[in-house]
């Protein structure tokens, strides 16, 4: 016992505290308040205000900066004498000094902590002259601006930047009173926009310019959230005001964020009050949309599917969920679905994930569900492979980095593309799109020939990464399921599953591409699953679900949706998803909702799909609604409306009820809650066997002899039709890029900025190209999620590692 | 008292109050002089460089009120200053406290003396900054009486202005 705790007397008061901890958090763990700076929970002990300092005896005859002090046996502090309160205010007057006094201006007033200790401290005028600093405010990026006049030079930003999110940014500038903060490797802050800067600052001297001036902090309503835009989950505090979100902040240090964001979490809300939202229902009279009541549009959806299920049949309709909805949105649809409708098309489009996820089960059982990231985190080697994690799922990214920097994790590196997690790996390497599931097999022990051509990985990098894998008690094996996946996902997770086979200690861990795609697989959102990912033909699932619903469940699985649509569709209810803009084949898919008898599309922006649609409803964001995410790690992410809807908009899996309703059956929702119960009593999760059996995957084509390989892999600014309406996101990537190598760029005689056209076989797209370090010789870089370039322009298929053809327009 | 004096009385009373002026006077066509430390509405004053509202769209007014009267919607200016897009002030809440102007740092709000309040419409009662510079301007006559010590309490009234 003693080793692991120390015990120390604290104003008199004797606690108990863990070896290691401060004196600081020893203060804390017993409530005495000791007034603090440059503390950050987040960020290791720095020292540099002096604001907590204590007398500790015995220690040095001299006040102590608790914050760095380890707590120590017999210690005695004392944190409230007469000499420690002067110190205190001393140090806060000495700050005055040259801080101005622009508190009614400042966007910081009311979280200032400097301006809290002020009035603690009951400073009401400075014993000496004050000198504020006049320089102007300096615009560091699109979204980040700093005003040196209020800094008082305590480094969390710089720490911040450094520590938690590896990028290190920004940096000390000049010395002694000279000192400044200032990007710190070109004029340009060329960072990862993730804001946590601007987060961290204790003043106002770091400020987000889309929220510079438009609200004081204490006149925002604080709504605790989920982040909308990737699958790590990461939890929001949403700041509304007048029923708009003015910003979104980090909120408390639990998984699965710890406490911090991404560009995606800090500055992509503003979609939710995008002038282009859907507002009301709209309704086709005469080949047009037109604006209708609510109750004219559920009559007119009530009487086209009844029609439907009555001239053809259950088989005739289907309903398509969507990751970017909530649990109890798909669960909904999917009671209504198979409940009302009596039909098991059920379609999600978020095929990456849910093809992982069902070739993991088939090999490895249940046991490869989603496991959560401290098991990522404490694996003793952590392998990412295909894309770049820190593109993906920003966050997971920088904290695998500091695992691997802080905790001695072993970093090995095989994305297709340079990252920032290079510069923590032990190796890394850049591995061919297209060839990642033979990689893994590689890894896994088989025997590749021509291993060089194919990956373009040697044979030392090979071999160094496998004798590490080989060594290791745990490996968490990690990629991100996004469009690079599509038509090689099920290889892949097949890759992986060799590579489990093959070593008992890896862990595998597939990062969905979207905010809920572990949710819909979980919840069932295929035409042979149901709630709990269990399967369809499972008898006693089936009952459970039946007796839940009051109504049969089909026994007969629903068909696949390119042959649905293709087939007998005759109605299509789609919620939140863009079923033409997603499809390998949009024509085809646009022609099939034409001839369709009733297509009903539900969203929050307009799109390919309600444009088609005979009937469009307006569906709410996530700061709209309450409900639950599901994150890669299979955690509840829970959501509370912050804003109400905008116009006549509705939270989904109200739409679906109502629909229901009007179709003769009322659930009896009238809010989120009983849903969450209800699909919670049906999520038990099956105990299915794999077939453990290794399986050879099939070989990556080798690279084109001229030309290039594409890569197409999600931006960190780029989040789908929700992120191309956010303000600040658009302003980091205005538009669709495309990048590539220096010297192929230099070859080609293509410039920074130019326009380019890739041609493929499947067709081409025009835009702009980026000169960029992080591409490799010979690969193209087409980052996914914007709406006017897509990959699958390119080729329907599968365009990541499709051969493509550069022009310089 | 003799028999009949309280008839007497009564009568007096009724003489001399009846050949006194009347009290009432025939509102809105005359309107009687208001004292001067009189509660109005509150005012805007303008500013003497952009002409308009003085306000630096601070909040501290809206966050003051007791009865949720102010809303200022800010927004950033092309210079990187806060521009205030808009202040409004329902009159039809407000209860005259004056948080709003103590709790002002610039002195944009302003006291003034008008209680011309009455509209047909309560959306009338929703004004907004250009509409309380003009009632602070229209204050102008009243504000330099004000400064002239006029009538009893002046030294009262001077130290309500000095603060």
């Amino acid at each position: 016992m003693s080793s692991e705790t120390v015990t120390l007397t604290i104003d008199g008061q004797e606690v108990q505290v863990p070896r290691g901890a401060t004196v600081l958090q020893a203060c804390e763990s017993i409530g005495v308040e000791i007034p603090t700076l440059c503390t950050d929970p987040r960020l290791k002990p720095y020292g540099a205000c002096r604001m907590c300092v204590v007398e500790v005896q015995p220690g040095p005859p001299r006040p102590t900066a608790s914050c760095t002090t380890p707590a120590g046996d017999g210690m005695t502090v004392v944190t409230d004498s007469q000499s420690i309160k002067d110190i205190r205010k001393h140090v806060i007057e000495l700050q005055l000094q040259h801080h101005p006094l622009d508190c009614p201006y400042c966007d910081q007033a009311g979280t200032c902590e400097l301006q809290d200790e002020v009035f603690d401290q009951e400073i009401f005028q400075s014993p000496y002259e004050t000198v504020p600093k006049a320089h102007p405010e300096e615009i560091l990026n699109e979204v980040i601006l700093i005003n040196h006049n209020r800094c008082i030079l305590c480094g969390r930003c710089v720490r911040m930047c450094d520590e938690q999110i590896g990028v290190r940014a920004l940096d000390f500038v000049e010395r002694a009173v000279g000192t400044f903060i200032a990007p710190a490797q070109h004029e340009f802050m060329d960072c990862e926009r993730c804001g946590m800067c601007i987060e961290t600052c204790p003043v106002g001297a770091l400020l987000s310019r889309p929220f510079k001036h438009a609200a004081r902090s204490w006149q925002t309503e604080k709504t605790a959230s989920t982040c909308p835009h990737c699958a790590v989950g990461c939890s929001l505090l949403v700041e509304s005001r007048h029923g708009s979100v003015v910003r979104t902040r980090s909120n408390g240090l639990e998984e699965p964020d710890r406490g911090i964001l991404c560009a995606k979490g800090f500055f992509g809300h503003s979609f939710v009050n995008s002038g282009e939202r859907i507002t009301e229902p709209l309704v086709r009279r005469n080949g047009a949309l037109q604006p209708a009541s609510w109750s004219e549009a559920l009559n007119v959806i009530s009487a086209g599917l009844r029609e439907v299920l009555d001239a053809h049949g259950p088989q005739a309709v289907g309903v398509v969920g969507s990751p970017n909805t909530t649990n109890e949105d798909n669960y909904t649809l999917q009671r209504f679905a198979r409940a009302v409708l009596g039909t098991n098309n059920v379609y999600s489009q978020s095929s990456g994930l849910h093809a992982a996820a069902r070739t993991l089960r088939a090999v490895l059982g249940s046991a490869a569900g989603p496991r959560s990231q401290s098991e990522l985190l404490e694996s003793d080697v952590i392998l990412v492979v295909g894309a770049d994690i820190g593109q993906t799922h920003n966050v997971v990214g920088a904290h695998v980095k500091q695992a691997a920097r802080d905790d001695g994790r072993t970093l090995l590196v095989a994305t297709r593309l340079a990252s920032g997690l290079d510069d923590f790996a032990t190796v890394a390497a850049r591995v061919r799109p297209g060839a990642e599931a033979v990689l893994l097999s590689a890894l896994a022990g088989a025997d590749i020939p021509n291993m060089h051509a194919l990956t373009g990985i040697d044979a030392d990098t090979l071999t160094a990464m496998r004798s590490r894998v080989q060594a290791a008690g745990t490996v968490a094996v990690v990629w991100d399921t996004g469009v690079w996946t599509l038509g090689k996902a099920e290889a892949i997770a097949q890759g992986a599953a060799n590579l489990a086979l093959a070593h008992d200690g890896v862990k595998l861990f597939p990062l969905p591409e979207r905010a809920n795609a572990a949710g819909t697989f979980l919840l069932g959102m295929a035409p042979d699953l149901l709630p709990g990912a269990r399967p369809l033909s499972d008898d006693e699932a089936r009952r459970q679900a039946s007796d839940a619903w009051g109504a049969p469940v089909p026994a007969e699985p629903g068909l696949a949706f390119d042959d649905f649509i293709d087939g007998p569709m005759q109605a299509l209810y789609v919620m939140g998803e863009d079923v033409v803009g997603g499809s390998a084949n949009p024509q085809g898919a646009q022609a099939a909702l034409e001839r369709a008898r009733l297509v009903v599309a539900q969203d929050i922006f307009m799109n390919a799909t309600t444009e088609a649609a005979d009937v469009v409803l307006p569906g709410a964001t996530f700061a709209e609604k309450g409900g639950h995410f599901t994150n890669f790690e299979g955690r509840l992410g829970r959501l509370a409306p912050a804003i109400p809807p905008v116009g006549k908009a509705r939270p989904d899996w109200e739409i679906v009820a109502r629909v229901s309703a009007a179709m003769g059956a009322d659930f009896g929702w009238r809010s989120h809650e009983p849903i969450s119960t209800e699909l919670a009593g049906l999520m038990q999760r099956p105990s299915l066997p794999g077939s453990r059996e290794s399986a050879a995957v099939n070989g990556a084509a080798p690279a084109p002899a001229d030309g290039f390989v594409l890569a197409t892999e999600q931006h960190l600014y780029t989040a789908g039709v929700s992120g191309r309406r956010a303000d600040s996101l658009t302003l980091m990537l205005p538009e669709a890029v495309a990048e590539l190598n220096a010297g192929d760029a230099q070859r080609l005689s293509i410039a920074h900025g130019d326009r380019i056209r890739l041609s493929a076989d499947g067709g081409e797209v025009n835009l702009k190209a980026l000169v960029a370090d992080r591409v490799p010789p010979g690969v193209v870089s087409l980052p996914d999620r914007f709406l006017e370039a897509a990959p699958r322009q390119l080729d329907p298929r599968a365009p990541d590692g499709a051969a493509v053809r550069v022009h310089k327009v | 008292m003799p028999l009949g004096s309280g008839v007497l009385t009564g009568l007096k009373t009724v003489l001399m109050v009846g050949r006194r002026k009347p009290s009432t006077v025939m509102y809105p066509e005359h309107v009687r002089d208001i004292g001067y430390r009189f509660r109005g509405q509150v005012g805007m004053r303008r500013d003497e460089v952009t002409g308009g509202m003085t306000c630096v769209g601070c909040g501290l007014c809206e966050t003051a009120c007791p009865n949720d009267v102010i809303r200022v919607d800010t927004s950033e200016n092309a210079d990187g200053t806060r521009f205030v897009d808009r202040y409004l002030f329902d009159v039809g809440r407000c209860v005259f406290c004056y948080f709003c102007i103590e709790a002002c740092p610039v002195d944009a709000l302003q006291r003034t003396h008008d209680f011309h309040l009455v509209t047909e419409d309560r959306r009338g009662l929703l004004i907004d900054g250009q509409k309380m510079i003009e009632i602070y301007e229209n204050d102008q006559a009243y504000r330099e009486a004000e400064q002239h010590n006029i009538g009893p309490g002046a030294a009262i009234a001077n130290w309500f202005e000095r603060g």
